[in-house]
């Protein structure tokens, strides 16, 4: 096409494929560590994000209440009946926490920390993604409020991703759903000792592909999957999801199962971000 | 100060794009459908058409660059297909006369063309396990039909603003 493309016009585009190339090439490469100019845009960008999101919650607000009000009846009738029970829970919780560290003192394990023991950071979702392809979502807390990439991020329901990037005040959570996320997440089902991994996510029937159980274990549809706490970062016993479906995968050598995320990773407004306590030999922390 | 007021236009788009729009539910009413809001791009388009190409081509560099920063994990792949995008549509728009029912259409298309080019780049470096049929059957029809009103909505004034800003330009 002569009139699309002169000859100085086919230099132009063939010199900014080089550099998109190179562009792709370094980013895919280059992990965890943002370089400050990014940092700085994250940050900027971050802010007005902030900003705009404040009325947009509110907006959002509203009509959630709205929608709850509907429901007030029923769930107060719930909360009732769960508030009765509330104080024998309460209490054996705390019978069940003072054998556990008496056990631990009794057996001089009082100072090694438990690999489900985590400091929890509250955040603010302020941005996402708009193409569904990148499942990314900013949160407001970075690198000042002690966030550090790597570090998994729990919703209410349960596990939603891993911090990828972190800029002074602003990062990037890289959800479970994204193709990107090449953490694997050490998984185990609920409990039994059957334990597997968690590697990829289909994204036309949203459920998250449980792999590498081995064949022996007996899987069941509607077991409920959790972390191992055997993976570098995430602390065990977050909840990811439950079994919806159990096959063998391709080769025949283990079982494959589908588990259906019990966060609802679309509508995300506040996050929890977790940092384990338990040191790792990969964090660059020594094991006591 | 036009400048200006069209930098703060299209940077607020750049953010509802990624804070508010992404509340409404779009990719969740009707599961397997995903509609992508890309006004910023549509806006982008229009900016090309009524206030020069360079300018539209220079703002698409900033905005992709922006957008791949972001909302991406890879740098550089909204940079280029958008750019490439305004490139192609404003080329194809000296050929035909600019009115609403034309401008809709391609802003439509070029927002097809954006989504194309990416997928093929995301395909390509494995960020992307969507099927070529499913985004065809899936992306491109609803994406389309969103983006084509937004650009019927925002036609008359967006469209009065940048003939206002061309003319100041030329005196």
């Amino acid at each position: 096409m002569p009139s699309f493309f002169s000859n100085k016009k086919l230099i132009v585009l063939l010199t900014s494929l080089v550099v998109l190339i190179v562009l792709i090439s370094y980013s895919l490469r280059q992990g965890n560590k943002s370089t400050w100019p990014e940092q700085f845009v994250q940050d900027t960008v971050g802010w007005f994000q902030y900003v705009v999101n404040v009325p947009a919650q509110y907006a959002a607000g509203f009509f959630q209440n709205v929608s709850d009000i509907g429901n007030a009846y029923k769930e107060n009738q719930k909360l009732k009946a769960d508030l009765a029970d509330y104080a024998r829970v309460e209490q054996e919780n705390r019978d069940i926490t003072q054998r556990y560290n008496d056990l631990k003192k009794l057996m001089n394990m009082q100072n090694s920390p438990d690999l489900f023991n985590f400091i929890k950071h509250p955040a603010v979702v302020i941005g996402r993604s708009y193409d569904q392809w990148n499942q990314i979502v900013t949160v407001d807390k970075g690198r000042l409020d002690g966030i550090r990439p790597g570090m998994s991020v729990i919703a209410p329901g349960g596990l939603i991703g891993t911090i990828s990037r972190t800029g002074n005040f602003t990062s990037e959570v890289s959800l479970i759903s994204d193709n990107q996320n090449v953490n694997q997440i050490s998984a185990i089902i609920q409990n039994t000792k059957t334990y597997g991994m968690i590697e990829g996510y289909n994204a036309n029937n949203g459920r998250l592909l449980f792999q590498k159980i081995p064949l022996s274990s007996n899987v069941k549809k509607g077991q409920v999957v959790t972390t191992s706490g055997l993976s570098d970062m995430y602390p065990s016993g977050l909840m990811i999801g439950t079994v919806t479906s159990v096959s063998t995968d391709q080769y025949g050598l283990t079982k494959a199962a589908e588990v259906k995320p019990s966060a609802n990773l679309n509508d995300l407004t506040s996050v929890i971000i977790v940092e384990r306590k338990a040191k790792t030999p990969g964090s660059g922390g020594t094991l006591n | 100060m036009k400048q200006l007021k069209l930098f703060i236009i299209l940077f607020l788009l750049f953010l509802t794009q990624g804070t508010i729009l992404t509340r409404l539910p779009f990719g969740t009413i009707w599961k397997p459908v995903q509609i992508v809001p890309d006004f910023l791009f549509v806006a982008l388009l229009m900016v090309s058409f009524f206030a020069g190409s360079k300018l539209g081509m220079r703002y698409a560099v900033f905005f992709g660059l922006l957008t791949d920063l972001i909302y991406t994990s890879v740098i550089g792949v909204y940079a280029f297909s958008m750019t490439l995008a305004v490139y192609l549509v404003s080329s194809a728009a000296r050929w035909l006369n600019l009115n609403t029912a034309t401008v809709m259409l391609l802003t439509g298309l070029g927002v097809c063309l954006l989504q194309a080019e990416v997928y093929v780049i995301y395909l390509t470096i494995g960020l992307t396990a969507q099927q070529p049929l499913d985004f065809l059957r899936w992306r491109l029809p609803a994406t389309f039909l969103l983006n084509a009103v937004f650009a019927l909505a925002i036609y008359h004034p967006f469209h009065r603003f940048l003939r206002s800003m061309a003319e100041l330009d030329e005196k």
